[in-house]
């Protein structure tokens, strides 16, 4: 083992000699400089441990030596010596050791010794420490990329998160990423400490290549790539030298991005000085990170284009059924029109009369077809037209029994009424609701036997009161008062497997029974969408030979319930012609809403034409619908009602209220 | 004989009305489309127009609106006749002057009876 060097700076002889006796000479090697010039030049050349320094020394400013000798070597460990204790302020402050008066042998070995020892503990430390840091910075990296990793669903983005972790937490001279884009294309990606030449780009393209169809070498590739096809991008660091094909000649490391059965890509990492095991384990840390949220992005891509397929078939599905229908429309108008003129105008012989009432009935069928079709494309397209307002349904109950009677006659069926709350009101579309019943009496004379009775009642109830099994999810969902409206009938019933069902478009189709008695089955589907419009429900119970009933309820008007019918079509409208609206809900003790209510220029009139009030306890909650309202001006509305509270401090004791708003039409549809 | 003119780019349609119209003892005139029929009816001013509102060229809307804006036309009735599911038609029909509004595929009976409401039997 090499002896530890100690440099002695001293111009007195006996010093010197005096030293040198006391080093002990198997551990330590002593050189002397007498002055000043000569020892930095030896601190500097032969870089020793350790400066014992004779402070008594002639023709030197102590006052500059520390810094001089810490230019000089840094980090050398000094000893002064000294007769008394007369030492300069900076030397005091930056020796290690001193040694005053008469030195002993053992007291200097020491001296060397424990200073030596420290320095070695030292030097231990801050390269620990060094570790430390640096391991807890690659954490950090390896921490964030994958944070970052979770919260992307690209393909791209991660890709370049990954490249982005590599390049923080690993030196490198030349890595690069083979991967594929969104149309499939092959991308490689390179960063490089320094610039490539033409030539190995053009390699690194060939390379990539070839690391790839080697992967596959007994299976089928994921992507056909070739050179040609290749989207080439290059990340350059520095262009202070240039790569060449010595890269090659590198420490690398190689890995394929892959998560399962799906294949994303591949990486290698070029350096020119090794990797060592730490860089092996992060370099596999980060390739292993982004391979599940690679899948997830993939998994998404695919739903994503799935859902586009999807939405887009809908659309020509509605938009065929729609133009077909108002194509059909015309020849069955002139079809019509003629029957009718024939029958009107001519007096046909006997015989041909079954002929004429069966084409009739036939054009009726058809027409009534069309019609289903027409507002099933309508209600699924978001078009359809309510004219809601708070009216009673009694006339309309009583209209469709006497219009339907005449058909009922037939068959020598009674239809009756029972209206039990009489001028119960509703928030409404008149018209559908007549749709409704009509439907649902309808199906209730085809399929009742000749000579027996339909009833319609009408009556209130509680949701709470409402229970049918089969129909749970149907009536969980409705809370408070509603008008109920029950079609009841003798006929032949449904089985109780088919109940569910009989409300799912084209249902009856399926059916042979019902095929017999016409109808498109569309007319308890739609009904059902009608309802759903109104926040009404409709649900069936039946007995096999013993008979039907088809109830739907519609939910009692009050502010809140009408509010909430009208919000939904709002919310409709939006979506379909892009209007924008906004809610705004305030909440807060009694007393602030209504003075809220009554300052002058905070919430207008025309604010709450679409808005309800609702009192729970001593907290009452405005919620309101603002036509054209947007985000920004949701935001302005809040500060108009803060600055309000804050500026009346004699009214609003507290500020204490709940703002929250909702924009519409919303992000993402 | 009472005067009737019809108006729908849909030759059939027209035809049906026609042998009705005739039928029932009115005199029948026919456009097939909307720019021929505002210059037939301001030429033979009839006692009645049944006007469909998809028409090429000009629409029924815009004849029945020009009509009604003219004091010496604004007081001949006009029927529309539109598809069903076009409800809002009903209401801009409503604000253009139109007298009745007719859904295809339409009654006989029906019109018969909205015509002789405005022309008698």
């Amino acid at each position: 083992m090499a002896k530890t060097k100690i440099l002695l700076l001293s111009d007195n002889n006996d010093k010197i000699k005096n030293v040198d006796e006391l080093i002990n000479k198997n551990a330590y090697e002593l050189y002397f400089e007498k002055d000043e010039e000569d020892c930095l030049k030896f601190l500097k050349d032969m870089a020793p441990e350790v400066i014992i320094i004779d402070i008594d020394i002639s023709n030197t400013d102590l006052r500059f030596l520390p810094k001089k000798i810490t230019s000089a070597r840094d980090g050398i460990i000094a000893i002064v010596l000294s007769k008394d204790d007369n030492i300069p302020q900076e030397i005091l402050r930056w020796a290690d050791a001193f040694l005053v008066g008469d030195v002993s042998s053992k007291m200097l070995t020491a001296t060397i010794n424990s200073n030596l020892r420290n320095k070695l503990s030292y030097n231990l430390l801050a390269e620990t420490n060094k570790n430390n840091t640096k391991s807890l910075y690659t954490l950090k990296v390896l921490y964030n990329i994958s944070s970052e990793f979770a919260a992307t669903l690209e393909k791209d983005k991660l890709i370049e998160l990954m490249m982005e972790g590599i390049n923080r937490s690993l030196d490198f001279d030349l890595c690069y990423v083979l991967s594929f884009n969104n149309d499939n294309k092959p991308v490689l990606i390179v960063h490089s400490k320094y610039t490539l030449s033409d030539e190995l780009c053009a390699s690194l393209k060939d390379h990539a290549c070839i690391n790839y169809n080697n992967l596959f070498k007994n299976k089928k590739a994921p992507y056909e790539i070739n050179v040609e096809n290749i989207i080439f991008e290059k990340h350059i660091k520095s262009d202070i030298d240039c790569h060449t094909f010595s890269i090659y000649r590198y420490d690398n490391m190689f890995s394929q991005i892959s998560s399962g059965e799906n294949f994303f890509g591949l990486v290698e990492i070029y350096k020119e000085n090794g990797f060592t095991s730490t860089d092996v384990e992060i370099f596999r840390t980060i390739i292993q990170q982004v391979s599940m949220p690679l899948k997830n992005a993939f998994l998404y891509q695919e739903i994503n284009e799935t859902n586009k397929k999807l939405k887009k078939l809908e659309k020509i599905k509605s938009e065929f059924i729609s133009i077909v229908s108002h194509e059909l429309r015309t020849p069955l108008t002139v079809i019509k029109g003629m029957v009718d003129n024939i029958k009107r105008f001519f007096t046909l012989p006997e015989k041909m009369h079954p002929a004429i009432d069966t084409i009739s009935r036939n054009i009726k069928r058809l027409s009534g077809i069309i019609n289903d079709l027409l507002d099933i494309s309508k209600i699924e397209a978001g078009k359809m037209d309510y004219k809601f307002a708070v009216t009673t349904i009694d006339d309309t109950i009583k209209a469709v029994q006497s219009t339907l009677q005449g058909l009922a006659n037939d068959k020598n069926i009674k239809i009756i009424t029972d209206i039990q709350d009489v001028g119960v009101k509703v928030f409404a579309d008149i018209d559908r609701v007549d749709q409704i019943l009509v439907n649902l009496v309808n199906n209730a004379i085809k399929f009742t036997p000749n000579d027996r009775t339909i009833t319609i009642s009408a009556y209130v109830k509680d949701a709470s009161e409402l229970h049918n099994e089969i129909f749970e999810d149907v009536l969980d969902v409705l809370s408070g008062k509603y008008l109920v409206v029950c079609v009841h009938d003798e006929g032949v019933g449904i089985a109780k497997e088919n109940l569910k069902h009989v409300f799912d478009r084209f249902e009856q189709i399926e059916n042979s029974l019902t095929r017999e008695a016409g109808g498109t089955g569309l007319g308890l589907s739609i009904a059902r969408q009608l309802l759903e419009a109104h926040n009404g429900a409709i649900w069936c119970d039946s007995e096999l030979e013993k008979g039907s009933d088809f109830y739907f309820a519609l939910p009692v008007s009050t502010d809140k319930s009408n509010f909430l019918i009208a919000n939904k079509q709002r919310i409709n409208q939006a979506k379909v012609h892009n209007d924008k609206f906004a809610t705004i809900v305030v909440s807060a003790e009694n007393e602030i809403i209504e003075n809220l209510l009554n300052e002058e220029n905070l919430i207008h009139k025309k604010y709450l034409n679409n808005s309800y009030k609702e009192t729970d306890g001593s907290t009452t909650t405005l919620t309101m619908a603002i036509l054209d309202a947007d985000r920004n001006f949701a935001k302005l509305f809040k500060q108009k009602i803060d600055d309000t509270m804050v500026n009346n401090k004699t009214r609003y004791p507290k500020c204490d209220i709940m703002y929250s708003y909702t924009i519409y039409p919303e992000v993402g549809n | 004989m009472k005067k009737i003119l019809v108006v729908d780019d849909e030759k059939d349609i027209v035809e049906t009305l026609k042998f009705m119209l005739e039928a029932s003892g009115y005199s029948c005139f026919c456009a097939y489309n909307g720019e021929d029929g505002l210059k037939m009816a301001k030429e033979i001013i009839p006692d009645l127009i049944i006007l469909d509102v998809m028409m090429p060229k000009m629409n029924g809307f815009k004849i029945s609106r020009l009509l009604k804006f003219d004091t010496k036309y604004r007081d001949i009735p006009i029927l529309m006749l539109t598809a069903r599911s076009q409800d809002s038609d009903k209401q801009i029909g409503e604000e253009t002057g139109a007298n009745e509004y007719i859904t295809k595929p339409f009654e006989i009976d029906d019109v018969l009876n909205r015509v002789s409401k405005y022309l008698g039997n």
